[in-house]
């Protein structure tokens, strides 16, 4: 990797960084799940100091350029955050379910308890 | 013995009112209740000027989720069987104290009303019945218990199911599903033939377009389910 790809991506990751963290600060992203793209994120900075850990497992794996193994772990994270997200989207839609339910239950019940107390001011 | 009948209603305003009466002049010691699923038609302004016992959902939930809030009610409301009655006018209440009398006699846990014993009235289309074949196929392969009419959305059952309904209950075409679900775990189930009718009015919730995803659903919400653990 030449020296400008590797200052490009460690701005790009102290940018991403410094965007999650304003994020959670206005607490429109949840410190749960900004937990696995810190942790990505300092990956990545490691990584593009230290090039030697991404030429050895290129190597391992008979990657020839070290970037394309970059771009396959990248492709593999984002792949698992994707699911992550698509089993916290699940757990909320029922959460949503149940308590459309419930409001529909309590709608009725406030119907009832109203009509009757009309009945009895009649 | 408390018993209900749940009417999901999804746009159903033209047939409603037509499947109260049905239920009211066809059967006995039944109470009802309509789960409108956040029609968009006027389904709810006639519920309220016909004075209808309902429960209004605030968002659309599909068939599932509706048919389970009054799974829910029934059991927050302590009732003993709880029957599921399209509010389009395919079944017929004249099935109702039939079938509950069986489930009752027969110490069973759900009967289901099956177009395919007697194979009278309406039967679904062709490409439906290969459909219902390879559900009933599929159940008997994995549980060893015939279903004839495995779709069948015309189901009586007691309270333990009510009480297992209320708290899982599948999001769409949840009737195969759920009726592997309650073998698995030990439950019995019997069918008896009904004659049910052509839809009055409105349109089934399974299109010619979502068939591939229903078949397809189906069979791995199936699977998925013989595989859980008791």
């Amino acid at each position: 990797m030449t020296v400008t790809l590797r200052i490009f991506i460690a701005i790009i990751d102290i940018l991403g960084v410094a965007y999650i963290f304003h994020l959670i600060r206005k607490n429109r992203l949840e410190l749960k799940y900004a937990l696995s793209w810190f942790v990505i994120s300092l990956f990545v900075l490691v990584v593009d100091i230290f090039p030697v850990i991404m030429e050895k497992l290129a190597d391992i794996l008979g990657i020839t350029t070290p970037v394309n193994m970059m771009f396959l772990l990248g492709f593999l994270f984002s792949l698992a955050i994707i699911l992550v997200l698509t089993v916290a989207l699940s757990i909320n839609a029922g959460s949503v379910k149940r308590l459309n339910q419930k409001v529909a239950m309590l709608d009725k019940r406030i119907r009832e308890l109203e009509e009757k107390k009309e009945n009895k001011q009649l | 013995m408390k018993k209900i009948v749940i009417i999901p209603a999804y746009n159903e305003s033209a047939s409603i009112v037509n499947t109260v009466k049905d239920i009211q002049e066809n059967s006995e010691g039944f109470d009802y209740i309509i789960v409108n699923d956040r029609s968009t038609d006027h389904t709810l302004d006639v519920c309220k000027e016909h004075h209808l016992n309902y429960l209004n959902l605030p968002l659309n939930l599909g068939i599932g989720g509706a048919v389970q809030t009054g799974y829910w009610y029934a059991y927050e409301n302590g009732y003993d069987i709880a029957v599921q009655f399209d509010g389009d006018g395919q079944h017929d209440a004249k099935y109702l104290n039939e079938m509950a009398d069986y489930l009752t006699k027969n110490d069973l846990d759900m009967v289901i009303g099956s177009r395919f014993i007697k194979y009278e009235g309406f039967q679904s289309s062709g490409a439906r019945r290969m459909g219902i074949k390879w559900f009933t196929f599929l159940i008997k392969l994995l549980t060893g218990k015939k279903i004839t009419d495995p779709t069948s959305g015309y189901r009586v059952c007691n309270r333990k199911v009510i009480k297992l309904f209320s708290d899982n209950y599948p999001k769409d075409y949840p009737e195969p599903e759920t009726e592997v679900g309650l073998i698995r775990r030990g439950y019995k189930i019997e069918e008896v033939p009904v004659v049910m009718r052509a839809r009055e009015e409105g349109v089934s919730s399974i299109s010619l377009k979502k068939s591939v995803y229903y078949m397809l659903k189906v069979t791995l919400a199936i699977l998925i389910e013989r595989s859980r653990k008791n």
